[in-house]
């Protein structure tokens, strides 16, 4: 029997997958934005988690001199890289451990966001009728919280803490994510396969979850690497407001610290240039990677 | 005497993979006053063709190669303003979805109107009149010329856009599937418009389609394209009657025809050659019945043969002991 | 014996978008897709659906397989009512009635393998793992891709027009269903590629003992893949007999009209005016007596004032004309 060969490059699933993750190789090296924004993310995943064995010393501590006085004011690139603040902390070792908070914050927050987007997206548009009304109420509702004020709030009732921010972002940051899902999911259920899949007999979770859910996810990462960035960004103000985390060390706090300590008018710039900076690059980064990976990840029909 | 000569035409497409060769070495002629089809199948570069010929392409596209001799001139070697101004005027374009051609923010008579005052240089009086004349011409209604195009159902926007190339009264008509998202009543009227306004001003035009029933009802002369290239052209009823390429004759039995015996249809098995690297020798090779070791070295070129038609394949000389092969359905199945 | 597929005086209304003035007078107008249809189809029957657009054929064919809700009328399916289907045994429908879809571009996950949307059905209906790989060899036999090797791993943007559609029919087939709907199977396929899909449909026909319903436009396509053809114009039907019959011999002014507007790939045919009046405003059904009547050059005072039944005039072969 005459076998029609298809003139397609990519035979096997495997080498089918090798290819997409050749295909995705190619567009980074194209958009060198998308490429720039994931090497940020990279060695700020890095630094985070060796954060023990790059920072030279605890960050909380106060350290001395020789003489025996507090370390405090040391001009960068001496005997510590960044200097140390009034309170003789190593500025560089709080840096470092700054990735680390800002990244837990950031990637908690951003998952956060992503799922209940996603899932509120996924059975809104999905099940439509009163479901997605209320869902969309309920959308509504939290765009209208103004975020910043909110998670302000949040931490005066509970501890403050990272997680305040997580919370936050959880509660009330998902609503765009939910909406750009759900039309979506309008689109995808009216796609031709969709019904094929009922009429094969799949259920209406295996069609949400098997079928739609796969084809809407592209998205929810696109939303998710702007949300890190937000996350941070938000983290950030609320240290600086004096809201955030005590215990541990970010680079909201160290801006916090340094505002206090009228770094600005004492011209003490290693002190706050570094964590703007970082704070920048990272939520730059975000928005990068979030516009270059919109292209790999949705894949093509033949032309 | 020619409308238009299409001479050894080539265009290239850019793509991420390479570059395309969507038309190689396209050449046929078109009489005055007649109806040419373009027949293929999809990918095989009508649609491409036709867009050179008017000089509206993608940016990624470009000529490559070859002559388009209108009226003694070649519009190749003309500016795109030069083109621009014969555009409508002389050579109008069909699109290949009619609501490509009509806007759909203005009502039709409007923008017929606009033509004809912007580029026939009428007054708008003047051009009202004459877009009434078109409407009936075409046989629409022309109290319906103030109504927005998403108020015409298939048909109607398929004569509408019909009466807009014909506005300037051009020399060649070049219509790109136009009958092809029409139910079959409508499909037959509108191919009787064509056929009757051809004779009525002497129009040319180039009709492609993919269907060669559409072809054999509405059509003088025929092109066939495969993969780029003509690989026969004629007067209709000799290309159908009796094809000189196994392509052609494959076409045939790949057709369900309505009043047939029933026999089973044949398909072709196989698909085109991809066109970024086209292959060297004839592009049917792969899928020919008859294919010999010369065919795979060696390009075919344009043939004239017996009946005043031409075909590109090395065996034209046995055709008629082929064409009898390929009437059999066992030669088209592979083992 | 009875029918396999039974529907009786079957109607489907859908709600049309309301101009203020209705919505003043609290109208409702509806747009009859289907409105009263009889239609029998005993097992291992083979009928094409054939009208023009707007005539309810698609409508017919998702109303037959239960997508769809009727506005009216009722369809027995193995002589249980498709209405108050519901559970297992609405399960066990799924698995004997099956659809074809128009657009082969589109009727496959595009992240799902081959492999995995041919396993699908398999899953859903619950069929043990051991026969999942015997059901899909077979299925990918009768559409003529026996090298299932070269497929089970590509997907759906790796192949081509005719081959998804195979794989469409083979996903369809998997389950091997009593009954299939193929709603315009080839018209987004090249031409060259048609004759294949065709060919295949007659072959699983021919095997499997499969009743079917295409839905198409094509006459030709309709005459060649089913015996008896059933003509639909604006939610009725207009005539229905064995193929060949409808086409050589029409007896509803509608299928004259179309007959004579199908071309043929010969430079000899007919190009006589149609039998068919004016009027290229899209159809729209009038109300009482026959739909045909704005545009039949026959028609007379009955007309407008009674619906013609369909009555038997040949064996077989039945129409809705009051000239007959």
């Amino acid at each position: 029997m005459p076998a029609t060969a298809s003139p397609a490059p990519a035979r096997g699933g495997r080498k089918a997958k090798l290819a997409a993750i050749g295909r995705a190789f190619d567009l980074v090296r194209r958009d060198p934005f998308a490429t720039a924004g994931i090497l940020i993310y990279l060695v700020f995943l890095i630094i985070a988690i060796f954060a023990d064995q790059l920072a030279t010393h605890d960050p909380n501590q106060i350290l001395y001199r020789p003489n025996g006085r507090v370390a405090s004011n040391n001009p960068p690139f001496g005997a510590h890289i960044l200097g140390t603040t009034n309170l003789g902390r190593d500025i560089y070792s709080q840096l470092i451990f700054g990735a680390r908070s800002a990244l837990i914050v950031g990637i908690s927050a951003a998952l956060a966001v992503v799922l209940v987007g996603t899932l509120v997206g996924l059975v809104a548009g999905f099940f439509r009728g009163f479901i997605d009304m209320a869902l969309m109420r309920v959308a509504d509702i939290a765009l209208g919280i103004p975020f910043l004020p909110f998670v302000i709030v949040l931490s005066s009732f509970l501890e403050p803490s990272m997680w305040n921010v997580v919370m936050g972002m959880g509660l009330v940051v998902w609503p765009s994510t939910a909406r750009v899902i759900r039309s979506q999911v309008l689109t995808l259920r009216e796609r031709t396969f969709v019904e094929a899949a009922r009429v094969t007999g799949s259920s209406q979770f295996r069609i949400l979850f098997v079928h739609i859910a796969p084809n809407v996810l592209p998205l929810s990462f696109v939303y998710g690497s702007i949300a890190i960035g937000w996350a941070i960004l938000t983290e950030a103000s609320i240290s600086f407001l004096g809201f955030g985390a005590t215990d541990s060390v970010s680079w909201g706090s160290m801006l916090q610290n340094a505002y206090v300590s009228q770094a600005l008018s004492r011209g003490w710039y290693h002190w706050f240039v570094p964590p703007g900076i970082c704070i920048i690059l990272v939520v730059v980064a975000g928005f990068f990677v979030s516009r270059g990976f919109e292209e790999v990840l949705f894949p093509r029909l033949r032309d | 005497m020619s409308v238009l000569s299409v001479q050894d035409l080539a265009v290239h497409y850019r793509t991420e993979r390479g570059t395309a060769q969507a038309v190689r070495g396209a050449s046929f002629e078109v009489p005055e006053g007649q109806v040419v089809g373009v027949v293929g199948e999809s990918g095989c570069g009508k649609t491409t063709l036709a867009r050179a010929i008017i000089g509206v392409m993608p940016k990624t596209a470009s000529i490559a190669g070859g002559r388009l001799i209108f009226q003694g001139t070649d519009l190749l070697t003309l500016s795109p303003r030069e083109l621009a101004s014969r555009r409508w005027r002389d050579i109008a374009f069909i699109p290949q979805s009619a609501m490509n051609s009509l806007d759909p923010v203005y009502r039709v008579g409007t923008q017929m109107v606009e033509v004809l005052v912007e580029r026939g240089g009428m007054d708008k009086r003047a051009a009202k009149v004459r877009a009434a004349e078109l409407f009936d011409m075409v046989g629409l209604d022309p109290g319906r010329l103030r109504d927005f195009p998403h108020q015409y159902s298939g048909g109607m926007r398929q004569r509408a856009a019909i009466a807009l190339a014909l506005a300037l009264e051009p020399k060649l008509v070049i219509a790109d599937e136009p009958v092809t998202a029409l139910d079959v009543i409508i499909q037959r009227q509108v191919l009787d418009t064509f056929k009757e306004l051809q004779g009525r001003l002497g129009l040319s035009v180039i009709l492609i389609t993919h269907d060669i029933s559409v072809v054999a009802y509405a059509t003088d002369r025929v092109v066939v394209m495969y993969a780029g290239e003509v690989i026969e052209s004629g007067a209709t009823a000799e290309v159908l009657g009796r094809p000189f390429h196994p392509y052609t004759m494959g076409l045939y039995r790949a057709f369900p025809d309505l009043h047939g015996s029933g026999g089973t249809l044949v398909p072709i098995e196989g698909s085109p050659p991809g066109l970024i690297s086209p292959p060297t020798g004839c592009s049917f090779a792969d899928r020919c019945p008859f294919v010999e070791l010369r065919c795979r070295e060696e390009r075919p070129p344009l043939l004239d043969v017996a009946s005043g038609s031409r075909a590109a394949c090395w065996r034209v000389s046995e055709a008629d002991t082929l064409r009898v092969r390929a009437g059999e359905a066992a030669t088209w199945l592979r083992s | 014996m009875a029918p396999l597929v039974a529907a009786t005086g079957l109607e489907k209304h859908f709600p049309v978008t309301r101009r203020f003035s209705e919505v003043l007078r609290r109208e409702h107008p509806v747009s009859r897709a289907v409105d009263g249809i009889d239609l029998f189809i005993d097992e291992g029957e083979t009928v094409g659906l054939l009208g023009e657009s707007g005539c309810g054929k698609t409508t017919t064919g998702r109303l037959l397989l239960k997508l769809t809700a009727p506005t009216a009328g009722s369809i027995r399916f193995a002589d249980q009512d498709l209405g108050s289907l519901q559970g297992p045994a609405l399960k066990k429908f799924r698995q004997q009635a099956q659809l074809v879809f128009q657009n082969p571009f589109d009727a496959l996950n595009p992240r799902f393998t081959i492999f995995r949307a041919l396993r699908e059905p398999l899953l859903n209906a619950g069929i043990p793992k051991e026969e999942h790989d015997e059901r899909m060899r077979i299925a990918m036999r009768r559409v003529r891709l026996a090298d299932v090797d070269d497929y089970y791993d590509r997907y759906p943007h790796e192949l081509s027009g005719g081959q998804l559609q195979r794989v469409v029919l083979a996903r369809a087939l998997v389950l091997e269903p009593r009954f299939l709907v193929a709603d315009e199977p080839v018209s987004m396929l090249d031409v060259s590629v048609r004759a294949g899909i065709l060919n295949v449909m007659r072959d699983v026909h021919a095997t499997m003992g499969l009743t079917a319903v295409y839905i198409s436009h094509d006459f030709a396509l309709v005459r060649y893949v089913c015996a008896r053809t059933v003509v639909m114009y604006l939610g009725k039907m207009v005539e229905d007999g064995p193929s060949a019959e409808v086409v050589e011999r029409p007896l509803h002014p509608y299928t004259k009209a179309l007959v004579q507007a199908v071309p043929v790939p010969h430079v000899n045919q007919s190009r006589e005016p149609l039998p068919i009046k004016g009027s290229l405003s899209a159809a729209s059904a009038p109300v009482g007596g026959c739909r045909f009547r704005d545009r039949c050059p026959y028609a007379f005072a009955r007309c407008t004032d009674e619906e013609p039944p369909m009555r038997e005039l040949a064996p077989g072969h039945r129409a809705a004309c009051h000239l007959l």
